[in-house]
């Protein structure tokens, strides 16, 4: 199924760049070239062909570890993210985990103390972070901290270069997770087994995080499932923000140069890495919901029997 | 003497019925609204800034492209409350003038989305079966992708451009409406008053627009007025990266971009946009989870 999805979503985008005005071979050469040199050109990459070659022999090409070279400087793209990627992956699973980690104590916290002051503290800061522009909240943290010498705000080569970007990389997961974590563990305040393991007498602090969290994390996970996808993105504006040599940058000074290759091949690994993590996220469901597990199981069954009956 | 009496009751009924129909679901919903702080003021502030935009030729001092050489790179003051840019144009005139296009970019690029899932959606959950599945499995693969990455594809396609931003942003939001839009059709897909539409011989466009439509329309709205947050904020960070509205027109990202050069020495081009958007967002959020509130009960908390 995931390799479909992320199929699709390579032919989608191919596409979609197939169809973008303006011919590469002329951009390419300049205004200067002649019809022919441009048709030579033309014929040199392939841009005459009609769209289905072209596209079989992209989709070819890149399940290879092809995705095609830079107009401008020729370097295969995938030689520029096998460097880049790491530093962007590192960068949005940061982002996650610190947003992840944040969170839950929000929302717990929120939850527990429903209607009281701390509740309001923490849902008003929750929603301060979902409608802050996290690339301002960047550029805010930029000014402030490059008057100071406390954290530096470009580059990368210390853990030190990454706190900052975190930070702000985080901001919405922080928000959307500590307001997800919150509805559902009200979700679960009142249900039955709850109630039964303060009635055995259950310290308080055991019922929240042994009974009621396990149970309010099931919809939780979708929530930072989503979270990896938009940080992954949103490190394209964190990166340039932050001058950070990854995946991002890449991809913002290519969108400004009009290098087509690396933005089509840039939006597709990207599309591929959060197609996976949303695979491994329904896996980590049924791994946590054991009613999903049973399910499963239960279909497999079925459909073994089926098997041996048929 | 039994048959006028319960056909007096039945009267009565009726009329009871018409004067609670005179308070529609809507205002019924917006009463309850009112009745919640956060959300009024919210509401109250999203109007303010709607109407400062719609009448900012009246209100501000400045024309927004009007440059005084005299008065570059001023910091605020009393003559240009939010200071001046690099060409010296008066801040304060270009974020009322930017409202025009941040807002209505937000407000646009989410009707949009909302009015074409709507028709999508609802012939996935009418239908079921096969045209379900092929409308679900091509949201799956345009939602595969990172809505940002989508919208910076589609707006290179397309080019820059107020118009074309709109339907850039729009059309990342299409499958989740989409798919809300369908469950919402199937939950109610089973009621009897379907059913009584059909055998009194309904079209099927019938069916979906004047009788499922209305009785899901109230989650669709809440679920378009929470994304048209999202949605100003992409807008502004599709403009910070050179792609959507462009300079010169005054879009709160594209300002907030320009700004970003002279952070160090005049900080007040960054910041001013920034709180703008963040108002803006912040009012809508509230604004969406009051309307939650208001308009499902069962739902609050």
């Amino acid at each position: 199924m995931t390799i479909f999805v992320v199929l699709g979503a390579a032919i989608l985008i191919f596409s979609i760049m197939y169809f973008i005005p303006g011919d590469p071979a002329t951009l390419m050469l300049g205004s200067e070239a002649t019809p022919e040199m441009v048709e030579a050109k033309r014929e040199a990459m392939g841009l005459s062909d009609p769209y289905l070659i072209r596209l079989g022999k992209y989709l070819y090409n890149a399940v290879h570890g092809d995705l095609g070279s830079s107009w401008y400087t020729t370097v295969p793209v995938t030689k520029e993210l096998a460097t880049r990627l790491p530093r962007t992956v590192l960068l949005g699973m940061l982002c996650v985990i610190f947003g992840t980690a944040v969170a839950l104590p929000l929302g717990i916290t929120a939850a527990v103390h429903k209607g009281k002051w701390q509740d309001t503290t923490c849902m008003v800061t929750a929603m301060a972070c979902v409608s802050m522009p996290d690339f301002w909240f960047a550029l805010m943290l930029v000014m402030i901290f490059s008057r100071t010498n406390i954290l530096p705000t470009f580059g990368i080569g210390s853990w030190k270069n990454y706190v900052l970007p975190v930070i702000a990389g985080s901001l919405h997961s922080i928000g959307q997770l500590a307001r997800q974590t919150r509805s559902s563990m009200l979700d679960v305040y009142h249900s039955d087994y709850v109630t039964t393991a303060r009635a055995k007498g259950v310290p308080e602090r055991k019922v929240i995080y042994g009974h009621m969290l396990p149970n309010a994390l099931i919809p939780v996970i979708t929530v930072v499932g989503g979270a990896v996808g938009r940080s992954i993105a949103g490190t394209i504006v964190i990166e340039q923000i932050f001058s950070m040599p990854g995946v991002g940058t890449y991809l913002s000074t290519a969108i400004s140069n009009r290098d087509y290759p690396i933005l089509q091949g840039t939006i597709i690994v990207m599309a591929v890495f959060v197609a996976i993590v949303m695979l491994l996220v329904d896996l980590v469901y049924a791994y946590v919901d054991p009613r999903i597990k049973a399910q499963y199981v239960a279909q497999s069954k079925h459909a073994r029997r089926a098997k041996t009956n048929g | 003497m039994a048959n006028t009496v319960s056909a007096a009751t039945l009267q009565t009924q009726e009329l009871q019925g018409a004067r609670e129909k005179k308070e529609s679901f809507f205002t019924q919903s917006f009463k309850r609204l009112l009745k919640n702080k956060a959300a009024t003021v919210a509401l109250i502030a999203l109007l303010i800034l709607v109407l400062l935009a719609i009448f900012a030729p009246l209100i501000t001092p400045y024309q927004y492209d009007e440059m005084d050489y005299y008065a570059i790179n001023s910091a605020p003051s009393l003559k240009h409350w939010f200071g001046t840019d690099s060409l010296g144009r008066d801040l304060l005139s270009r974020l009322l003038y930017g409202g025009r296009y941040s807002l209505s970019l937000g407000f646009a690029a989410s009707f949009l989305s909302s009015a074409v899932a709507v028709v999508i959606g609802s012939v996935a959950g009418y239908y079921g079966g096969r045209v379900d599945n092929i409308i679900l499995r091509i949201c799956d693969v345009v939602q595969a992708i990172p809505g940002m990455l989508l919208a910076i594809v589609l707006s290179t396609l397309l080019g820059n451009g107020y118009f074309n931003t709109i339907l850039a942003l729009a059309i990342g939001g299409i499958p989740s409406s989409v798919r809300m839009t369908r469950s919402m059709t199937m939950s109610v897909r089973g009621n009897e008053y379907l059913e009584a539409a059909q055998s009194i011989n309904c079209s099927s466009s019938r069916i979906m627009f004047r009788h499922i439509l209305p009785n899901i329309l109230s989650p669709l709205i809440v679920g378009m007025t929470m994304g048209m947050s999202s949605v100003i904020m992409l807008a502004a960070s599709l403009s910070f990266l050179g792609l959507g509205v462009q300079p010169p027109l005054p879009e709160w990202g594209a300002m907030l971009s320009a700004g970003r050069n002279y952070i160090s020495n005049y900080p007040w081009l960054t910041i001013f946009p920034g709180i703008f958007i963040f108002i803006t967002c912040l009012s809508i959020n509230i604004f969406g989870d009051g309307l939650r509130d208001a308009m499902d009960p069962k739902l609050k908390d």
